[in-house]
């Protein structure tokens, strides 16, 4: 099978689409009101260290990805183990991301609907793009955030008559406690999970050009976001921010431009699909590479089809109410995921780099 | 709704592990075997109303253990 090639830009694309996939419907309410900005800045510097951990695991194992490089560096049985992890993290991440989607459409768009069959049409969509590839993905990517950004835009513009600016005011006013605590859930949802990225270094062209992605992605990711927090907390306001499920669509839909353009909240609810597509497929496609690399199969084409039919009846089974997903996107989930975002690639990049410099110096050695 | 599913999935055992089996790919054949039953299990337990045990009340447990 030919290598398959991802050009920055459209691994670029997949990274943005992949942060603010959830964030951009879900939103980040917590506890930190009118502050939640503060709390999304202090997030992305928190990330900052992490992403030069991913980009300086790229440098240390050119044209390899996560699964290749955690066998390498802890053994055939260790590194199987801890890969067998990453595909059970990157499965239920987007049996997750798949179940807000359900949830919307059972709340909001398709209420008689059973929440199975969206999940499913989105589900198979996926399957469809993995199985044709990487750069199928990193295509769609490119053209999907075009339209995302497009769209971002003239919402926002159109929102711009509904903000209510002394929302912001007063700064601060839960403290400092309640922000870092959401600083902390906004490290692990959305900016973290890019972890799922690292299944696709091998696709990277360059050997430096995952520092590339990694900051692109999180920059623009934590823009878009920004730009998102910003235009629900000017509409709605810090308290009936944060008694919704989806605060995006509602503001959205708050946009009325002289009686005639309403009801517009539509075009959120596509920017939600299109990021959520691409989310998924990257979770898909890495649980697929991740099979693949444990049980020593020629493609990872073989498992596609099985692995996402799992996520979509996981993601059917996985709560029993939208109270549940709540509680679990922005209290469990940021405990839950750290060990796959920041303990083990540590210790893979710990353990990379003695190898190198002992490797080194044998080099060195007369 | 349980015939509906055990017909779909005549389809798919068609189409993807007995293809996989007819371009000779034997282990990718017995892996994917593998994930279609599980997924087949939980498709018919699905149609049939049966409750599948959910993994995160485990989580939560485990997560609330340690923190």
């Amino acid at each position: 099978m030919n290598k398959e090639i991802l050009p920055s830009g459209q691994s670029i694309s997949i990274a943005v689409l992949f942060i603010i996939g959830s964030s951009l419907f879900m939103g980040v309410t917590g506890r930190s009101g009118n502050s939640a900005w503060i709390s999304l800045l202090i997030a992305m510097s928190l990330s900052v260290p992490l992403m030069f951990v991913y980009a300086r695991l790229h440098v240390l194992f050119p044209g390899k990805n996560l699964f290749d490089m955690l066998i390498a560096m802890f053994g055939g049985i260790a590194g199987r183990i801890i890969s067998c992890t990453y595909i059970w993290y990157a499965l239920h991440l987007g049996a997750l991301v798949l179940r807000n989607f359900g949830e919307f459409s059972e709340t909001v768009a398709l209420t008689e609907t059973p929440m199975i069959a969206p999940m499913l049409c989105i589900g198979l969509l996926c399957v469809w793009t993995v199985y044709s590839g990487i750069e199928v993905l990193g295509r769609s990517a490119k053209f999907l955030l075009l339209f995302t950004i497009m769209i971002l835009f003239l919402l926002q513009i159109l929102a711009i008559p509904k903000f209510e600016y002394h929302h912001l005011k007063p700064v601060l006013d839960s403290g400092w406690g309640p922000i870092l605590a959401d600083a902390m859930g906004l490290f692990t949802f959305p900016f973290g999970e890019i972890v799922i990225f690292l299944g696709v270094l091998r696709a990277l062209p360059g050997k430096g050009s995952a520092k590339k992605v990694f900051f692109s992605g999180l920059l623009m990711g934590g823009g878009v976001i920004m730009v998102v927090i910003f235009r629900n907390l000017l509409i709605l306001g810090p308290d009936i921010l944060s008694s919704l499920y989806f605060p995006a669509y509602v503001a959205v839909s708050r946009i009325n431009v002289g009686d005639f353009l309403t009801r517009i909240e539509g075009s959120s609810a596509i920017l939600f699909v299109t990021a959520l597509y691409i989310k998924v497929s990257l979770c898909l496609y890495v649980a697929s590479i991740g099979v693949a690399k444990v049980f020593k199969l020629k493609s990872y084409r073989s498992v596609v089809l099985q692995l996402g039919l799992l996520m979509v009846y996981l993601a059917d089974f996985i709560y029993q109410d939208i109270m549940q997903m709540q509680n679990f996107a922005y209290h469990t989930y940021k405990i839950y995921a750290l060990p796959f975002q920041v303990f083990f690639p540590l210790l893979l990049w710990i353990v990379a780099e003695i190898v190198a410099s002992k490797g080194k110096q044998k080099e060195s050695a007369p | 709704m349980g015939a509906f599913v055990v017909l779909a999935y005549a389809v798919i055992v068609l189409l993807d592990p007995y293809g996989l089996l007819k371009r000779g790919m034997k282990r990718d054949f017995y892996v994917c075997s593998a994930l279609c039953l599980v997924s087949f299990c939980i498709a018919f337990a699905l149609s049939m109303h049966w409750k599948v045990p959910s993994p995160s009340p485990v989580i939560v447990n485990l997560v609330s253990h340690f923190y």
